[in-house]
């Protein structure tokens, strides 16, 4: 049985504006804003293996998201785990549909760091979902 | 492999940003696992009308009253807000306020008052062109 139900699978295949949620060393909440993928019922998110958030998750990986697009009454909050993956070569080649407009070079620059090995994968697997209100709702 | 740029924000840039958001992802704790939801967010004044942008050091959210962090608030007051904009990707610009949500009292609605001196921030717009 899905953990998640149709709307909100359409609604994370729709949206790719997504804070991902973890604990920082001392246990406290934090977040990052981020580019999210819905690839194959997870949420994927490239970050460069050195970063914070791939240190803050490795040693937590009981994680969240918020789903909020810029103009939308509705959020969706996600719970799950996330896992620390190195790029599947078809990811690294395929651009990524994003709310973000991002300039060619730049994707491109970005694939070629996953490729190398510079950037890897966070992915989220959803275990539970809660609509919250959106980034416009009153 | 080169040195990445500093993209962060002075106090004053952070200020200036949080000045001009409305809506904040608020991320709370339940039994030490983050749990996101989205609020109204406002500079915390002393004095509305009174105090120049550049003294503020905190921020207010707001949340729904049924809105489940209000009760996980209530139990551990540990708290991140997030505000971030991104117009596109060379002005994607972000805060994010660490600390202790403190309640403010006599607002229709919950609200909280989480001091600036433990943020992170970034404005892309800082990475300098190719």
């Amino acid at each position: 049985m899905p953990a998640i139900g149709p709307d909100e699978d359409a609604f994370l295949a729709s949206h790719t504006r997504v804070f991902l949620l973890g604990t920082r060393a001392d246990g406290s909440p934090t977040g990052w804003p981020m580019v999210g993928l819905h690839r194959d019922g997870a949420l994927e998110f490239s970050t460069y293996r050195r970063s914070q958030k791939v240190r803050d998750l490795g040693r937590n990986p009981v994680t969240a998201c918020v789903v909020a697009p810029a103009d939308g009454t509705r959020a969706l909050a996600v719970r799950g785990t996330a896992e620390i993956v190195a790029a599947d070569p078809g990811t690294v080649a395929e651009p990524a549909p994003s709310d973000v407009r991002v300039e060619p070079e730049i994707a491109a620059r970005a694939r070629a760091r996953m490729a190398s090995g510079q950037r890897v994968v966070v992915r989220v697997t959803p275990t539970a979902a809660t609509w919250v209100p959106g980034w416009t709702a009153e | 492999m080169g040195t990445r740029p500093d993209i962060t924000m002075s106090p004053d840039e952070v200020r200036a940003f949080l000045a001009t958001q409305t809506r904040a992802v608020v991320v709370a704790l339940a039994d030490g696992v983050p749990v996101g939801s989205v609020g109204a967010l406002a500079l915390a004044r002393a004095d509305e009308g009174v105090d120049a942008v550049d003294t503020v050091d905190a921020i207010e959210v707001t949340l729904a009253p049924d809105d489940p962090l209000v009760g996980l608030l209530g139990a551990d007051d540990r708290v991140c807000v997030i505000a971030e904009e991104f117009p596109d990707y060379r002005s994607i610009t972000g805060v994010c306020a660490h600390g202790r949500a403190e309640p403010v009292a006599g607002r229709d609605r919950p609200t909280w008052r989480v001091t600036l001196d433990d943020t992170t921030s970034f404005a892309f717009a800082k990475i300098p062109r190719a």
